[in-house]
């Protein structure tokens, strides 16, 4: 009440006093310059200490309210700043009378009255984002050897993207001076083609805000001051003071780990390729080996073969010799010892021995050439050279005509006996038939003696052509039959009978030709007698072209 | 005259060569079997045998061991003419106590060179 209500003029500063002094939104206060005594302050500065009235805080020593003492020093200081600058500001933490503590931004103005020097003083509550962030450095300085050795990035940011700390590795990671980050926003560390990906993420972890790893799902990228990028890996964590959010975000340089990442990436690819291909070659190998197997298998198989073809060959090529030496030598005799008299003959009177050695020759050597010829057709057969030729046959006429070939070499007083049943007409191979019934026929005199009687049976009923050889000769054994029908094979009765072992082998062999089964019945002493059955085939005898009507 | 006996189951053979040592004024009997040729050898008392060994009834080996054991045949000389013509062949023929062997196929004047030094014997 040291203001005088003077004019209107003065009315109206009266009143601007009065309101500041109930309505102002800041504390506003008079201090004694020289004791810094509180001499007027208004309604909200009462309420912001929590005073009930002015008169509480009037005469109180005004750096009392701040938190932390003043020494007369700072004082001094206050005023030197003050008569340089015109003004003295400061934040400083305040302590209000129930003992809360708050920030607040003072600012000091000085005026003179009546030749006392006074101090306007503006307290402002500094409002809670400043507060939090003071509280945050604060922590900063508690936790600040943490951060500044902490290898890692640390880059704490608040709701509005505003980069509020950043430790040194943080910085040297992205190439900014000491506090060049501090207030700039944090796409700049982004680079420009995830920024807008990014802003999604950050609005929507301040919404859903927990802490994360981030980069999990893909490759992150950061940017440096000169703009180059380098890969990332962010861990994200919240930090709240006074009801404000901060996201901190932990940040590590990969470059090398990535690197090493696609080394090892690299090196696994290149392991892969060369496990492949040492796989490949081993497979290859094994092929290889397994074909070898294969073809020595099959050349042991090839060889085992040929040697028992050898040893086949040799058997019947010693079989052949043994033949040969028994059924060669003696018509070779023949020829060589008429020769020899053919020579000694040379009158005229005796020419007609002369024409009986002649015949006796040629009867000899005839008779080389049959054994030549089983011969030749035994290997005709077995390459598969020769195939029937069938045509209609008349059964009746070709078996005479070949019992009277016979007729000649027949023992004495041996009777050969024919006798056939059903149609005469056979569709037959005529040749084969001659060869098989002119062996028979033979082994039946050759193994029977003188008187004896040979029977020979031709039925042919529908399909069904059948052929009888029956003799009363010497039979063959029960052992020989086995054997009966293998080349050069001959009966251990017949040792001293001339014979090639050939002929049952053919006759067996144009059976099958034919179609056909052969089967002996034999006893020693008794006889032997042979029966050949052919199913006729009917579809090739109405399809064949040489069908005669 | 000689007597010879030959033994030989081809018949058109056994003339042949019967023919041929009758030109050379030899008398001949013939057989043609083993079985034969023991009867004709008995009966007859060849001044030589020549037999075949693959013959019916008895072979030329049991037709020569059998002569050997008799006291009136054993002396008769006795030639093999056979179409066995292998080393062991020949050895037993031999063995057996055959004066010559003679394989087949031969031809008349060795037949009659075999017979004439095996009777000069």
């Amino acid at each position: 009440m040291f203001f005088s209500k003077i004019s209107g003029k003065r009315k109206l500063q009266e009143a601007f006093i009065n309101i500041i002094a109930k309505a102002g939104l800041h504390f506003i206060g008079v201090l004694r310059k020289d004791t810094l005594e509180i001499v007027f302050v208004n309604e909200p500065g009462v309420g912001l200490f929590g005073y009930k009235s002015t008169s509480e805080l009037i005469s109180k020593f005004g750096p009392e309210l701040r938190k932390k003492e003043i020494s007369d020093l700072e004082i001094l200081k206050v005023n030197e700043i003050i008569h340089a600058k015109g003004y003295y500001s400061d934040e400083a933490e305040y302590v209000s009378k129930d003992g809360i503590i708050f920030w607040g931004s003072l600012q000091l103005n000085p005026f003179s009255e009546n030749g006392t020097d006074y101090l306007l003083a503006q307290l402002e509550k500094i409002d809670r984002v400043k507060n939090a962030e003071r509280t945050l450095f604060g922590e900063k300085d508690r936790f600040g050897v943490l951060m500044d050795c902490a290898s890692i990035g640390v880059i704490i940011v608040d709701r509005n993207e505003e980069i509020v700390i950043a430790n040194p590795s943080a910085l040297k990671m992205f190439g900014y001076e000491n506090g060049e980050l501090v207030s700039k926003k944090l796409g700049t560390l982004i680079p420009d083609k995830f920024q807008g990906k990014h802003m999604e993420y950050h609005r929507a972890f301040f919404t859903n805000p927990e802490n994360r790893p981030m980069g999990t799902g893909g490759d992150l990228f950061a940017k440096r001051k000169d703009g180059t990028e380098f890969p990332v890996e962010i861990s994200l964590g919240t930090y709240s003071i006074e009801n404000e959010m901060f996201a901190i975000a932990f940040v590590s340089d990969i470059t090398l780990r990535k690197k090493a990442q696609e080394q090892i990436i690299n090196l696994n690819k290149e392991l892969e390729q060369k496990v492949k291909q040492r796989t490949d070659e081993l497979a290859l190998t094994i092929e290889k080996l397994e074909s070898q197997v294969k073809e020595t298998e099959e050349t042991e198989a090839a060889a085992r073969e040929s040697l028992d073809k050898e040893r086949q060959l040799n058997e019947l090529k010693s079989r052949f010799v043994t033949m040969a030496s028994h059924e060669f030598r003696t018509p070779l005799s023949t020829v060589l010892s008429s020769t020899y008299l053919l020579q000694k003959y040379i009158t005229a009177e005796d020419q007609p021995k002369r024409e009986k050695h002649i015949a006796r020759i040629i009867s000899s050597v005839n008779l080389l050439t049959d054994i030549l010829n089983d011969f030749l057709n035994v290997g005709k057969i077995d390459e598969g050279k020769i195939e029937p030729k069938y045509s209609y046959i008349r059964i009746l006429g070709c078996v005479n005509a070949l019992i009277n070939e016979v007729l000649a070499v027949r023992k004495e007083g041996q009777q050969i006996i024919y006798k056939h049943e059903g149609s005469d007409v056979v569709w037959f191979d005529a040749a084969l038939l001659k060869h098989i019934l002119m062996n028979l026929l033979s082994n039946a005199i050759k193994f029977s003696v003188e008187d004896s009687e040979i029977l020979i049976e031709t039925t042919h009923q529908d399909s069904l052509f059948t052929l009888r050889v029956k003799d009363h000769g010497i039979g063959i054994s029960k052992k020989d039959q086995e054997h009966l029908f293998e080349r050069f094979y001959r009966a251990s009765n017949v040792n001293n009978i001339q014979g090639t072992g050939l002929g049952l082998h053919i006759v067996l062999k144009y059976t099958e030709l034919l179609k056909g089964h052969i089967h002996c019945n034999s006893d020693l002493g008794k006889g032997t007698e042979f029966i050949l059955s052919f199913k006729l085939d009917h579809e090739h005898e109405k399809n064949s072209d040489h069908r005669r009507q | 005259m000689k007597k010879i006996l030959i033994i030989e189951d081809n018949e058109i053979l056994l003339e042949n060569i019967a023919e041929i040592l009758k030109l050379s004024d030899y008398d001949v009997v013939l057989a043609k079997n083993g079985r034969e040729g023991i009867e004709m050898a008995t009966a007859e008392k060849p001044d030589m045998i020549i037999c075949d060994i693959m013959i019916p009834e008895m072979d030329g080996y049991e037709v020569l061991a059998f002569l050997n054991n008799k006291i009136d045949t054993r002396d008769i000389p006795f030639i093999f003419l056979t179409a066995k013509s292998e080393k062991n062949d020949f050895k037993k023929g031999l063995e057996l106590g055959a004066d010559f062997y003679l394989t087949k196929p031969f031809d008349g004047a060795t037949l009659l060179t075999a017979v004439e030094s095996v009777l000069k014997i």
